[in-house]
């Protein structure tokens, strides 16, 4: 009938002496289903009423052998009075109500005596399982983390996050950014035009332990709703090369300059749209005087195709303001020369190096772009697209050491055992070699990611290269 | 990489073992004064085992500093070793002339023109000489390519030994004491500050 739920026993009925007996010595016989009835009603036996059940369950068609069978078959069976205070409240845990062991009758299999009977045409035999018992017992592996993350802070929808004070603020905190920035008019909705729809992204950023830092909540556009060539014609991200990286990083080492790193918030937003972009207003945050009207983009915004582009020409426009050239080599680099004053000016979307043999001229260069863009400047140049540089004393060091921590714990691979060579040098590696094929994502997203520490690691290009 | 299998599955996992092993590996950027380009070309001729073709690869420093470096499988199948390191020295002076446009707006002049080494003395010797060889007529671009930028000397290209070529490295496997050797030499190191080793700094 199920399980015991004091002990590590089966509950067993009993039909000729109507006892519910808890034992651990139980067969199945899967084949045969002594109450079973085609037109039974299936009525549910209450533990208060023990005596009738006998009534309700009414005794099986089904021909049974002798109570004195049980032994022969192996069973032990223990009364449920001679197992003492343990089993005693068996019966009385037996009465949850509406469980659909109770309800139908026909799951009971496990009974000690009966025989296998001729009527094996019967298939109404059911698996029970726990879940249809109701019990549930939570998976270890979800419950175990290094940092226990609560996963309910983090919502989609804007109607729960309307309801909580703190998503409430991160929203009005971007939106009074927005506003700052005049990021759009409220317009009457054109006809002819595509309108992006947009959408609330909510992230809860953290510290390194876990600890929540803040929330925040950022308004993107759907920008993949753009069509090219009507919506926007070119498209273009500021991302620099990492020779370029190397080469620049080499020099001013030699040289002996300081590096800066500036960080620019909310990067996208300083960029001015040329063409005309409408975009449906923000959800939640209707205009109740115009809840039709839609927002004419001025500036980019997250999530538009053209803004990485519109981002870069602004900060070009500003460079070249402050006398840098635009590199023909490297588009992302800007170089300030005149009479002895050299600076150099690294682009990566909204991450820029900057460095120079003049300390004075590179601090008001700094300033400058303070005064245009709202920078965040990080000080000596540490950790530069998971690029850490570390400063010893006659070099610089570049190392890639929590890359490579972090794509060692993706694959699981931190526990395995060391080797000295990145690649055999008897195994060859061939198209079709006979072994078995593998996941064809997974080995792309390993190699894939292999790729990028190419930044550092000029040892194992080979070797990426040709497991490529 | 359309159809791996267990055995490119098992490379790969070497290969993360090896970094496993190397985590704290790095380039390092040194002070030296020279101001010089070097350019370390090869070629693994016919390498592939599948389609014959052959790699090529350079790895270039500015001083003592590797700033760039390339490993890739030639288009095109070279019928013998000195067309496959031809190949891969035309590569290299593509690299190097790139590399000279971007320091020259950088406004960093270098002592010298860039010098490319390279292991073969057939594929040094065609960079200079204007000899029509039956053998190379086929890669006439990458000759004239090459020979156009020596004559002009915008390129030095010189033989090395392959004992002491770099790039050697990024074209095929070796065993542990040549790896480790040639690691060391391209100042790809694990990091000490000061006297401490790096990693025991923050006790991983």
């Amino acid at each position: 009938m199920g399980y015991s739920l004091s002990q590590n026993a089966y509950l067993c009925f009993e039909p000729l002496t109507k006892k519910i007996i808890t034992s651990r010595h139980v067969i199945f016989h899967e084949g045969s289903f002594p109450f079973h009835q085609p037109d039974h009603n299936s009525s549910l036996p209450s533990p208060s009423t023990r005596q009738h059940s006998s009534v309700m369950i009414s005794l099986p068609k089904l021909s049974f052998a002798s109570p004195s069978t049980s032994p022969d078959v192996g069973t032990e069976v223990l009364p449920s009075s001679e197992l003492g205070s343990l089993s005693a409240p068996s019966p009385l845990q037996v009465s949850t109500p509406p469980s659909p062991l109770f309800l139908n009758p026909n799951t009971s299999m496990e009974l000690p005596a009966p025989t296998i009977s001729e009527n094996t045409e019967v298939r109404v035999h059911r698996m029970t399982t726990r879940s249809m018992n109701d019990i549930y017992k939570p998976k270890k592996s979800f419950l175990v983390t290094k940092h226990p993350l609560p996963s309910s802070l983090e919502t989609s929808s804007v109607a729960a996050a309307l309801t909580d004070s703190r998503w409430r603020e991160a929203m009005s905190s971007e939106l009074t950014a927005l506003m700052r920035h005049n990021t759009w008019q409220l317009v009457p909705p054109p006809t002819n035009c595509n309108i992006v729809g947009c959408k609330w992204v909510f992230r809860v950023k953290r510290h390194a332990n876990g600890t929540v830092d803040r929330f925040k909540a950022r308004l993107v556009a759907k920008g993949f709703n753009q069509r090219s060539g009507l919506d926007y014609k070119e498209t273009f991200s500021p991302v620099v090369k990492s020779v370029t990286i190397r080469t620049v990083l080499a020099i001013a080492v030699m040289q002996g300059w300081s590096l800066r790193q500036l960080d620019v918030n909310n990067a996208f937003l300083h960029g001015h749209l040329i063409e005309k972009v409408y975009m449906k207003q923000p959800p939640g945050f209707r205009n109740p005087e115009h809840p039709d009207y839609v927002c004419c983009l001025t500036k980019a915004i997250y999530g538009l195709k053209k803004a990485p582009r519109a981002w870069y020409s602004a900060l070009k426009h500003a460079l070249t303001e402050f006398g840098f050239i635009n590199s023909k080599s490297d588009s992302s680099l800007f170089v300030f020369h005149t009479g002895s004053t050299l600076a150099y000016c690294l682009v990566y979307v909204d991450d820029l190096i900057i460095t120079g043999n003049n300390s004075v001229f590179v601090a008001s260069i700094v300033d400058h772009l303070g005064q245009k863009f709202s920078i965040k400047d990080l000080g000596s140049l540490h950790f530069f697209l998971g690029m850490e540089a570390i400063p010893t004393a006659a070099s610089l060091f570049l190392t890639q050491h929590k890359y490579i921590r972090d794509l060692l714990a993706k694959t699981s691979m931190d526990g395995a055992r060391d080797v000295t060579t990145p690649l055999s040098t008897f195994v060859s590696l061939q198209l079709d070699d006979g072994s078995s094929s593998v996941n064809s994502i997974e080995y792309c997203q390993v190699i894939g990611a292999l790729q990028y520490l190419s930044l550092t690691r000029p040892n194992i290009s080979f070797a990426v290269n040709k497991l490529s | 990489m359309h159809h791996p299998t267990q055995t490119h599955w098992t490379a790969t996992k070497r290969l993360l073992r090896y970094l496993k092993n190397t985590i704290f590996h790095g380039v390092t950027i040194s002070n030296t004064s020279s101001t010089t380009l070097t350019c370390f070309s090869n070629a693994d001729w016919a390498g592939n085992l599948d389609d014959r073709k052959s790699t090529s690869a350079y790895l270039l420093f500015l001083g003592n500093t590797p700033i760039s470096w390339s490993s890739k499988k030639q288009r095109a199948i070279a019928r013998s070793s000195t067309e496959a390191e031809y190949r891969a020295l035309a590569m290299a002076a593509t690299e190097s002339v790139w590399l000279l446009s971007l320091l020259q707006e950088l406004k960093f002049s270098l002592s010298k023109p860039p010098l490319l080494l390279c292991d073969n003395l057939g594929a040094t010797q065609l960079s200079f000489n204007p000899v029509q060889h039956s053998r190379m007529k086929h890669i006439q671009i990458d000759i004239h390519f090459l020979r156009d930028l020596v004559a002009k000397n915008i390129l030095v290209v010189q033989h090395v030994h392959t004992t002491d070529q770099l790039a050697d490295l990024l074209t095929k496997p070796f065993s542990r004491q040549r790896t480790d050797f040639l690691r060391d030499k391209i100042s790809v190191l694990s990091i000490t500050v000061g006297s401490v080793c790096y990693p025991c700094k923050y006790c991983y």
